[in-house]
């Protein structure tokens, strides 16, 4: 090892502990490229917290348990099914080296690392021929199996975004997990083992042969749906494994109980022998009960994902990905890399689209309809005087800016919660920059298509009283300007869900998506305005196909202005809602001693700050919005009540869309979910506000709200019926 | 008695820059530290405070067999010399041989070895650089 | 910085035993207080420092640490640790303080001493013109959560599994001064921006 040829070392010790002995206290002497913030990250040796290899007086480093003695079969399933729990908790984060890497079976098989699948094992001078323990077979081969799978997750996942300790610890400790030995070898080894197990079921009793052979069906069929997740064809014959995953889990947790633990087969010990820059940690412990629940669910997800290769249309993929990644617990990493493999890799959309497919899907979805800059012929003119030349070159570019972006929405739903929303802070920054160009080219477009304006009058969401000038449509920057906002209210809406405003805060949080909310509105009445314009001045008359597609994209536009309108009454109910909560002193802000409302003001929305549309509320009139101070609680309440009737329709109407109407193909059981739960929400809000309305009846302000008997609780939003939605609840003292 | 005073701290401050010195040239240099439980760090010093709290980078932790391994490995080579006397060499004495085994190794990456359980320093240079001669010596001994 | 370990209720003092002493930290009080001081913040907390964690604090910006001392003997219940430099991902570049650690020894608690710790510490960087102090906290940290925002802080993002034992953490921002508005933003995707690396 280090006694290398031509080096000689010398004892420099005491000459060493004097010369730093005349150092000063705090003095330090440290080579000038490297920082004292580098050295935070160094363990410190012989602290048992940091050292791993810090041995307790007398211990011994050997791992003391044999892998070579005899099992029972209850033994085995003992270790297999602690081994499942281990597995589920690398895939919920922890380390290998807190999970699967403290089993000594493994770290047997892995070291030295096997060059062949017969020297895969951990016990390794069997005599040549002699058969292998039935029992050891069975463990060795569950092990190859689960060994060999790990590899490929980690594989996969390594090959998506990710984030390393936050999501997954994709380290290794320099142990290869089977990568050299091939897939099919391994999956003889599990055939094998059944058949041993078939074999000896008389006498090892036919029930524990039974629930062996599941856990090494398990394994078989894991890395089957690992092998056909490549291909992302056909869902149906990929959830084939998936299925058997699921049918053969009920079982398995159904003869847990034949187990018996063998805790001394797992050891801490081993962390030693690892290459590591961490402290060492303790053995995850998770029960039985919870591996049974997320393996559960990784296999419902597992059939579940694959839809999303039945691809139906732009905003169905969207919707799929959205409610997908809202789900509670989030999918596991594995399954959201699962879900990024299919939507991303090779740039081929699904396996199948080409990323300019699934945009003019869905620029004619949006705002484009039967439009000729989506002609696809006009790639072919070569006319450089050709109106249709310079719309495919202008349309073209528009593509390469706006892709990115358009595919990173996608990117940044696939992130666990708390990254989504910051992406989000960087996604919006984006698409202002796309408006902005997309503006540019709109601007060139109109003259190509000879555009007239038309003069539009908002009906709904009324701005101004002054008589508009005339307009011109603006199909690609509304196109980008909708996401913006979109993603804004989503940052808004995230920041509920992540509980990142104290009470006091949901009062003008809520205002600022509603609104956020009434923008987008305003904004997709514009959008259907040039559309229905379009569509009546169509010449020649519309074929039946342009008919399907103008209302297909009215029906979107329809179930957009839903959303937005409901969003924007729900949003101001609340509003109000807390707006009286605060004047009543039923929610007192913390004293602050070091900060203004201004200021935090200007911390909540950074974000937002650079963006231009909409331009961000001033502090005056955000305080005005969210105080109001020119409506008594009275009136607050009845403003609250009109809008949560207004919000009630809107989301009833929404949740009786069909699947093709709310673009929501593959997704809408999951999304009506979603939808009745902001219904419910809503239910709640009313009592909230009934409550309210009974108990100031005849009249109280400021103070006097300490007096109403009121008690007010802001619940966790896990613990209401939609995270986006924090209604308070409000009862009475008893 | 004002010079004597002053001398002393000049002294001092000679020492102190000297020690200073001497620790600067011992910076990235590969030392090879041992702590009172016979492990061994191998790495490249980075710094260190008074108390000799090393900053190491690079490191890697060598570690003496158990002594179980020991055993195992000392009868394993006396059973490969007893398999070896039965084809070769017969007659050869099999009773006290060595037999070479490594020290286990593993990478840690940046520590900090406290100078209290610090037991011995090592300084690692290249031999063809020691034999130079005379610019590593001091002008007083030459 | 870390996250707490969870504590078994502490016995705590009814009545201090009288004006407690704070003093700031400097290094000829090393010998005296840095062992305590390590002492008592690695029982509050799950992850472990070496002794260069600390080193990197005091030895840049020990004039930012203070001690809270029994008035009896002197010893030590109660210590802030902070930091405070130019923050890169602001453009022009904003001074940032950070609040890396915050102990007090249980029996002592509940006195208000670590809010007069912190209070402490924020004048100190607040008239070495920090523009805004950030601090991480475990989400389950109701206490820490509390202290930081009835003084004025708020949380700004969280971090997902931010600790080696699994658990997630809030950034809690506290803006000093008004935001020249044609500054930069912080909207870093870093998290480990402010951790000491080990967190």
């Amino acid at each position: 090892m280090i006694s290398s040829e031509g080096i000689i070392a010398t004892d420099i010790t005491r000459k060493f502990a004097a010369a730093a002995a005349t150092l000063a206290p705090g003095e330090l002497v440290k080579d000038g490229h490297f920082t004292l913030f580098e050295s935070v990250g160094a363990l410190e040796i012989m602290d048992p917290k940091m050292d791993s290899g810090c041995l307790a007086p007398g211990e011994s480093l050997d791992e003391e348990y044999d892998v070579a003695r005899p099992l029972l079969p209850s033994e085995v399933l003992g270790i297999i099914d602690q081994l499942l729990c281990l597995e589920m908790a690398w895939h919920l984060g922890y380390p290998l080296s807190q999970t699967l890497l403290t089993n000594v079976y493994i770290e047997a098989i892995l070291m030295p690392a096997p060059a062949t699948i017969d020297e895969a094992d951990f016990i390794r001078n069997r005599k040549d021929g002699a058969p292998r323990d039935p029992m050891f077979a069975v463990l060795r081969a569950y092990c190859l199996g689960l060994l060999k799978s790990c590899w490929y997750v980690c594989d996969r996942i390594k090959f998506e975004h990710y984030y390393e300790e936050e999501d997954f610890v994709t380290n290794t400790y320099h142990r290869s997990l089977l990568d050299n030995i091939d897939r099919d070898l391994i999956r003889d080894e599990l055939m094998t083992a059944r058949s041993i197990l078939h074999n000896i079921r008389r006498t090892i009793s036919e029930e524990m042969a039974q629930a062996l052979s599941f856990r090494l069906e398990l394994r078989t069929a894991f890395l089957r749906a690992i092998e056909l997740s490549d291909l992302r064809s056909n869902p149906e014959s990929l959830s084939l494994p998936w299925s058997q995953m699921k049918a053969v889990w009920e079982p398995i947790s159904k003869s847990h109980r034949l187990g018996t633990p063998v805790p001394e087969a797992f050891s801490t010990k081993i962390q030693r022998k690892l290459a590591s820059t961490m402290p060492p940690r303790p053995i995850v412990h998770l029960s039985f009960e919870e591996t049974y629940e997320h393996f559960r669910k990784l296999f419902a997800d597992g059939i579940d994902v694959l839809k999303v290769l039945n691809y139906s249309d732009s905003q169905s993929l969207l919707n799929f990905v959205l409610t997908f990644q809202a789900q509670k617990p989030q999918p596991l990493v594995y399954i959201r890399t699962l879900l990024q493999t299919f939507l991303f890799k090779d740039m081929i959309i699904l396996g199948h689209l080409s990323i300019r497919h699934v945009i003019d899907d869905d620029l004619a979805i949006v705002v484009l309809p039967c439009s000729r800059l989506l002609d696809p012929s006009n790639d072919d003119i070569e006319a450089p005087y050709d109106p249709r030349f310079a719309m495919a070159h202008q349309m073209e570019l528009f593509r390469q800016r706006a892709a990115q972006s358009y595919l990173d929405i996608f990117r940044a739903l696939c992130q666990n919660r708390c990254r989504v929303r910051r992406t989000l802070y960087h996604a919006i920054q984006d698409w202002e920059t796309v408006q902005m160009d997309a503006m540019a080219i709109d601007r060139l477009l109109q003259v190509q298509l000879e555009e007239n304006p038309i003069v539009y009058k908002p009906s709904f969401f009324v701005i101004e009283e002054d008589a508009p000038d005339p307009a011109y449509c603006l199909p690609l920057s509304s196109w980008a300007l909708l996401y913006k906002l979109r993603l804004m209210e989503w940052i808004v809406q995230l920041g509920f869900e992540l509980e990142t405003y104290q009470p006091d805060e949901l009062a003008g949080m809520y205002w600022y998506l509603g609104h956020l909310a009434k923008t987008r509105g305003q904004l997709v009445e514009r959008i259907k305005a040039f559309t229905l314009h379009r569509r009546a001045n169509h010449r020649p008359p519309l074929t039946q196909t342009m008919e399907a597609q103008y209302d297909r994209s009215l029906a979107f536009l329809r179930a957009m202005m839903l959303d937005s309108v409901a969003t924007w009454e729900f949003a101001r109910v609340l509003s109000c809602i807390y707006t009286v909560l605060l004047r009543l002193k039923l929610i007192v802000p913390p004293p602050r001693p070091y900060s203004t409302d201004a200021l935090r003001y200007e911390i909540r929305m950074k974000p937002f700050l650079s963006i231009t549309m909409p331009e961000l509320p001033t502090f005056e009139e955000f305080t005005h919005g969210t105080t109001q101070p020119e409506c008594s609680i009275a009136a607050l309440l009845e403003s609250a009540s009109g809008a949560i009737g207004s919000a009630r329709k809107s989301f009833d109407v929404l949740g009786k869309l069909s699947e093709q109407d709310a673009f929501t193909v593959d997704t809408h059981e999951r999304w009506l979910r979603g939808t009745k739960n902001c219904f419910k929400s809503i239910i709640a809000a009313s009592i909230a506000i009934s409550t309210l309305s009974d108990a100031t009846k005849g009249g109280v302000e400021g103070e006097e709200g300490l007096g109403l008997g009121l008690e007010v609780v802001v619940p966790k939003p896990e613990k209401g019926y939609h995270e986006w939605w924090i209604v308070p609840k409000i009862t009475r003292k008893r | 008695m004002e010079d004597t005073r002053t001398s002393l701290k000049e002294a001092r401050d000679v020492a102190r820059e000297e020690a200073a010195e001497y620790l600067s040239s011992l910076l990235n240099k590969n030392l090879r530290v041992t702590t009172t439980d016979s492990r061994m760090f191998w790495g490249a010093f980075k710094c260190t405070d008074p108390e000799s709290n090393l900053v190491l980078q690079h490191t890697y932790e060598y570690r003496h067999p158990s002594m179980q391994k020991q055993a195992e490995g000392s009868a394993a080579a006396a059973a490969a010399s007893a398999g070896a006397t039965l084809t070769s060499t017969p007659g050869s004495a099999v009773a006290n041989q060595t037999f070479k085994m490594d020290m286990t190794s593993r990478y840690l990456g940046l520590v900090v070895v406290p100078g209290e359980h610090i037991v011995k320093i090592e300084l690692e240079e290249f031999v063809s650089q020691m034999k130079k001669g005379p610019q590593y010596r001091s002008p007083t001994e030459l | 910085m870390a996250a707490p370990a969870p504590a078994p209720p502490p016995a705590r003092l009814a009545e201090l035993p009288g004006e407690l002493n704070y003093i700031q930290y400097e290094h000829s009080l090393e010998a005296q207080y840095l062992p305590a001081i390590r002492a008592l913040i690695s029982k509050d907390l799950s992850e472990p420092y070496s002794i260069y964690v600390y080193r990197y604090f005091l030895y840049q910006w020990g004039h930012l640490c203070y001690m809270a001392l029994d008035p009896v003997d002197s010893s030590l219940v109660g210590v802030i640790i902070c930091k405070l430099e130019p923050h890169a991902s602001h453009s022009p570049s904003t001074i940032r303080g950070y609040i890396a650690m915050l102990a007090v020894s249980s029996a002592y608690r509940g006195h208000g001493i670590a809010t007069a710790l912190v209070r402490m510490a924020i004048d100190a960087m607040a008239g070495r013109h920090a523009d805004e102090i950030v601090l991480e906290t475990e989400e389950s940290n109701t206490p820490a959560m509390r202290l930081y925002e009835r003084l004025g802080f708020l949380r700004s993002k969280k971090l997902h599994r931010y600790y080696l034992n699994g658990s997630s953490a809030y950034r809690l921002v506290l803006s000093l001064k008004a935001d020249d508005p044609d500054a930069g933003l912080d909207y870093s995707l870093s998290d480990h921006e402010e951790a000491v690396g080990i967190s």
